[in-house]
């Protein structure tokens, strides 16, 4: 029993979870070790994280969003066959979570300060600002796509995944991601036309 | 007019504007340690589902006893001499009352645990349209006859 183990045998227990690969801890905890998704949200809270931001674009939101997905995993792990990496099957939880959460609302879009996306060791501060602007006007144009094509892009250009991962995520065909990939440039070429630069 | 090239160009430099404006803000260590903390309160009182395959046995098992059970009691009926068949014959049109009561039928009720036909379904269990054919030609005319009286009945429809 866990809660008969001492402190040194726990923190063994841990250590051994923490040096087990993905596959083993999913194991682990379907084979009823709880700390085992401990470890697996510990792994991947960042990237998830990351892609949450990315949809919704502020933290606070992104946040709820992190924990959703996590306890969405939880309860849905004894469905991940093992069939792709459990990155990608978070990915697909997360994707879906988010694309939930805009069908319901409109999520706030965060607006950085310059020196969050701006090198500061640039030298001509009037092009720090101007670039600081350009940077939200992309990332508002990125939040008028629709979802599918936000996805893609998102998936495609900051998470770096391949056509095929994006269509294992999304649970569409590897042809149906680039036609929304070359959409969804085209549709931001025509939306930052339409913005002042 | 610009061409393809020109195009590809004009993504290409798209993308890498995306990419140059896709930082997100690190947030501080204390929040990754209160995002697990909260995921875990979030699912302390969810229990540990199984694997997978752990949904799949018990309507595979209740399958799997049934058709233990018809093969046992084909394999054992016994043999009809063809004068018990001419004798029947002749009352065909009597129902067979107790088919539905058998002994038979009972342990095959006990065997296998109420099961949605979505199931078994699901188990990949149901019968091919040519095994169906097979088994109602291997009927007996007496058989036949109450076959065709319990789907009248449980169809509705009147003799």
């Amino acid at each position: 029993m866990a809660g008969d183990a001492t402190p040194a045998a726990t923190a063994e227990a841990l250590e051994a979870l923490r040096a087990a690969d993905d596959r083993g801890l999913v194991q682990a905890f379907l084979s009823g070790q709880r700390e085992a998704f401990d470890v697996i949200v510990e792994r991947h809270r960042r990237p998830v994280y990351q892609l949450c931001y990315r949809f919704l674009g502020n933290q606070e939101d992104a946040s709820d969003l992190t924990q959703d997905v996590f306890v969405r995993a939880f309860k849905g792990l004894s469905n991940f066959k093992g069939d792709s990496a459990l990155s990608t099957w978070l990915y697909r939880v997360g994707v879906n979570t988010c694309l939930n959460r805009l069908a319901l609302k409109t999520p706030r879009l965060e607006t950085l300060e310059p020196e969050q996306h701006v090198d500061q060791r640039h030298p001509d501060p009037h092009e720090l600002v101007a670039r600081g602007e350009r940077a939200i006007v992309v990332r508002r144009a990125i939040a008028k796509l629709p979802p599918k094509q936000r996805a893609t892009l998102v998936l495609r250009v900051y998470q770096e995944m391949s056509h095929e991962e994006i269509a294992t995520v999304l649970g569409s065909s590897v042809g149906a991601v680039k036609a929304n990939f070359f959409h969804a440039l085209g549709n931001l070429r025509r939306l930052l036309q339409q913005e002042p630069s | 007019m610009k061409s393809d090239h020109d195009h590809l160009d004009e993504f290409a430099d798209m993308i890498d504007e995306i990419r140059s404006v896709g930082d997100v803000p690190e947030p501080s260590p204390l929040f990754w340690h209160h995002l697990s903390a909260r995921v875990r309160d979030a699912v302390v009182s969810e229990p540990i589902p199984g694997p997978w395959w752990m949904g799949y046995w018990r309507p595979v098992l209740a399958a799997a006893c049934t058709i233990a059970v018809v093969v046992v009691a084909v394999v054992l009926q016994p043999a009809v001499p063809p004068a018990a068949v001419t004798a029947r014959a002749a009352h065909v049109s009597a129902p067979v009352a107790d088919v539905g009561v058998s002994e038979m039928w009972r342990l095959i009720e006990v065997a296998s645990p109420p099961m949605a036909l979505d199931s078994v379904q699901e188990a990949g269990l149901m019968p091919s349209a040519y095994a169906t054919d097979q088994a109602i030609q291997s009927l007996t005319p007496d058989q036949r006859e109450e076959l065709v009286r319990l789907l009248r009945k449980e169809l509705g429809v009147s003799e």
